[in-house]
């Protein structure tokens, strides 16, 4: 999937408008590492708000949006649009290779058709596929979520909490030890970033999720949320500065979640097990990102998280 | 300076102090006329003396530092115990009972833990502080010296602060008018308790009045705005309503501005209408330029307030203009485009250097549009920052525009304004 947006695309405004949120924000994240500046949307009239706004290069849009109006799908009434000069290259995202999708496609005249299918979740699957599939293929077999670290029993996930707060990290340890998981502790830095590199080694277990501060008295956490991710984990960045601007770089960088503070714990729980059932195993690994890259960067890509009242 | 070095500093000065006391008894006797055995031996002897005493004086200070270093080192240690005590809490465990001796600690640690947390977890850790009494405690610690200002009721206000009990909102009520440290304390924590309630109304009506005769009785209410502001965005999810409030015209000018960037800093759903519709009932001054400052933060801003913004950047005041043209970035096509090109002729270099930023953020129809301001602008200022802003030379643009059109005056081109206009903006506009 990375590799076909990376080769079919060249512009430099991408609007990626899925209801989604799994496919979503791993296109985004792929077009945003190929040089895109992403713009995201998760409804139809915010795809057709935004696609007016910022003349997108590339659209990519999901069949499953509800209807502009009248029954017009979001993706045909941005194939309508008067996008200046150049007409925008539109993607099709389509969890079924049906009918109703061809016929969608011819109406809105696209360029290219991706089928995602739906997460499947079978029994005794502690979690769902990731749904990414190559295009051309058209379904997973039930039951044929990847194997891995996520479908370990419950009672041995494993959590990093890296906070110079005390406080916060006592409040993450009660909650999550509440609910059976093992949390280690990290005062700053560089003494999770060792831990990571023992994970890489094997010498240590992969960690589930990773609950990540931004301030750190050595240094930006956002500016490791990639090393980190490269563990294979969740990454939850929690902050009081949940800015836009945070946002942004949170989920560029690879964050599975981003929560302000103050938190409720009960709440982070739930919303870490749901970023862990979410993260998609090995869509990010050592391998592809070795060091750290700093998205605010002159060069760097970006996601803009778009907010509607 | 830290209290170890101003420990030595202390010694250093006594000893120096003592040397030449004694120094001087020395010479005193000397000349006195005693014989010079004497006058050496009892200078000796006075010299053991002090340096006695100022080992004895030296151990005692140092005695001193160790002590208070273990006893801070001790309540570090007990706060910690109960942070776990209140972490346990909070995830819903039960509280145990608090000794009497332990109390400013226990509450230093909820005091700690509340700041971090909400919901009902930290409804959770709010109840277990009531029912064992802690609650009740500080606010006799705080009531019985807020009014003089002893630092321990002020530091048990400050504690309350972040508890954030509602049963300390009289308490708050009175010291908002005690002193800066007590009134910041207190408006902190009215913040707080608004941001726990159910009906807000009641604790919205006090906080608006707090703020008010916080802002009468200080010095400089400029000053105090930053803070303010950050004390707003403690109000949670009642901010918009709060705010709502503060905006109402007839109140203090600065309760007015930090309402508004408190509500724009916070992107909370409600800000654009609360401010939009604020600057359409008409600001003025630093409301307005924070209006304005606030939209452009947001990024979206409907039709019905894009003319008000375009409005805006007719102003008098410059730091308006510049404020409503970064704000421009945020309004439809049509109307922001064509004010843009106005603005990049604007008389202030610094609102055209806004204009032309605004104009790149807007994507490849604003791109375009300075392109065409470098050759086609009508205002040789607007050519010269466009060319900056692209990073192409001036020169440029007079080898194409021809000379005649240079220094061509707007209103002797005859036609509509809109007709003046590059191609760029009216086919931006017929697509927006």
């Amino acid at each position: 999937m990375h590799n076909q947006l990376r080769g079919n695309v060249a512009g430099t405004v991408a609007l990626v408008a899925l209801s989604r949120e799994n496919p979503r924000r791993t296109i985004a994240s792929a077009l945003a590492r190929a040089g895109w500046h992403v713009v995201l949307a998760t409804t139809g009239t915010q795809a057709f708000d935004v696609a007016r706004r910022d003349l997108p290069d590339l659209v990519v849009v999901g069949s499953d949006l509800e209807p502009i109006a009248d029954g017009v799908n979001a993706a045909q009434a941005i194939a309508d649009l008067e996008l200046g000069p150049r007409r925008p290259r539109l993607v099709l995202v389509s969890a079924h290779n049906d009918e109703q999708t061809a016929a969608l496609a011819r109406a809105a005249r696209v360029d290219r058709v991706v089928i995602v299918p739906e997460p499947v979740s079978g029994p005794g699957l502690a979690l769902p596929s990731h749904g990414l599939t190559p295009p051309g293929s058209t379904s997973v077999p039930a039951g044929g979520a990847p194997e891995g670290r996520h479908e370990t029993a419950p009672g041995s996930r494993q959590l990093w909490v890296v906070d110079d707060n005390q406080a916060v990290r006592l409040l993450v340890r009660f909650a999550f030890a509440r609910e059976r998981w093992s949390v280690r502790e990290f005062e700053d830095l560089a003494s999770a970033q060792r831990a990571a590199v023992e994970v890489k080694a094997g010498s240590i277990g992969q960690p589930h999720a990773i609950v990540l501060d931004i301030h750190l008295p050595d240094g930006n956490g956002l500016d490791n949320v990639r090393r980190f991710a490269a563990t294979g984990a969740a990454i939850v960045v929690v902050s009081n500065l949940a800015g836009p601007e945070h946002v942004e770089r949170a989920f560029a960088a690879g964050a599975a979640d981003l929560v302000s503070k103050p938190f409720d714990p009960r709440n982070l729980v739930a919303r870490v097990a749901r970023a862990v059932m979410a993260t998609p195993p090995g869509i990010v690994s050592h391998d592809v990102i070795p060091t750290v890259a700093t998205p605010a960067s002159a060069n760097a890509p970006s996601v803009v998280m778009t907010h509607w009242g | 300076m830290s209290q170890p070095r101003l420990a030595a500093l202390f010694l250093a000065v006594l000893a120096a102090g003592t040397a030449v006391l004694l120094s001087m008894i020395a010479l005193l006797v000397q000349f006195r006329g005693a014989d010079q055995a004497a006058v050496w031996r009892s200078l000796v002897i006075a010299l053991g003396g002090v340096g006695i005493a100022l080992s004895v004086v030296g151990l005692v200070h140092l005695s001193l530092i160790s002590a208070r270093r273990a006893v801070a080192a001790r309540n570090e240690a007990l706060v910690a115990d109960w942070l776990q005590v209140w972490s346990a809490v909070a995830a819903g465990a039960k509280a145990p009972s608090i000794p009497a001796q332990r109390e400013i600690v226990a509450a230093k640690a909820a005091a700690a833990v509340l700041q971090e947390l909400t919901g009902e977890s930290a409804r959770s850790v709010r109840g277990a502080l009531r029912a064992q009494g802690l609650v009740e405690a500080e606010l006799r610690r705080a009531w019985r010296g807020v009014g003089s200002a002893s630092p321990a009721a002020i530091e048990a206000l400050e504690r309350l602060a972040w508890i954030a009990d509602s049963e300390a909102l009289e308490l708050f009520e009175s010291a908002v008018t005690k002193g800066v440290r007590p009134a910041r304390a207190a408006l902190l924590g009215v913040m707080r308790v608004l941001a726990e309630q159910d009906r807000p109304d009641q604790v919205v009506n006090l906080a608006v009045d707090m703020i008010e005769r916080y802002l009468t009785g200080v010095r400089d209410p400029q000053g105090v705005r930053p803070f303010l502001q950050a004390a707003l965005m403690a109000s949670g999810n009642h901010l918009g309503r709060l705010c709502t409030c503060l905006m109402e015209h007839g109140r203090h000018e600065v309760a007015r501005t930090a309402a508004i960037e408190a509500v724009c800093r916070s992107h909370r759903p409600e800000a654009g209408e609360l401010v939009g519709n604020a600057l359409l009932r008409g600001l003025e001054g630093e409301t307005k330029a924070a209006a304005l400052r606030g939209l452009a933060l947001i990024g979206l801003i409907d039709d019905a307030v894009a003319g008000a913004v375009v409005d805006a950047t007719r102003d008098d005041s410059m730091a308006i203009r510049v404020n409503a043209v970064h704000a421009l970035g945020g309004v439809q096509r049509k109307l922001a485009l064509a004010a843009l090109w106005d603005c990049l002729a604007d008389p202030a270099w610094e609102v055209r250097l806004a204009a032309s930023d605004t104009l790149l953020r807007y994507g490849p129809a604003g791109e375009t549009l300075l392109r065409e301001a470098v050759v086609a602008h009508e205002d040789r200022y607007a050519r010269d920052i466009a060319s900056m802003t692209l990073g192409v030379a001036t020169i440029a643009a007079v080898d194409i525009v021809p000379d005649d059109l240079l220094d061509l005056d707007p209103a002797t081109l005859g036609g509509p304004v809109d007709s003046a206009l590059p191609t760029a903006v009216r086919e931006a506009a017929a697509g927006g």
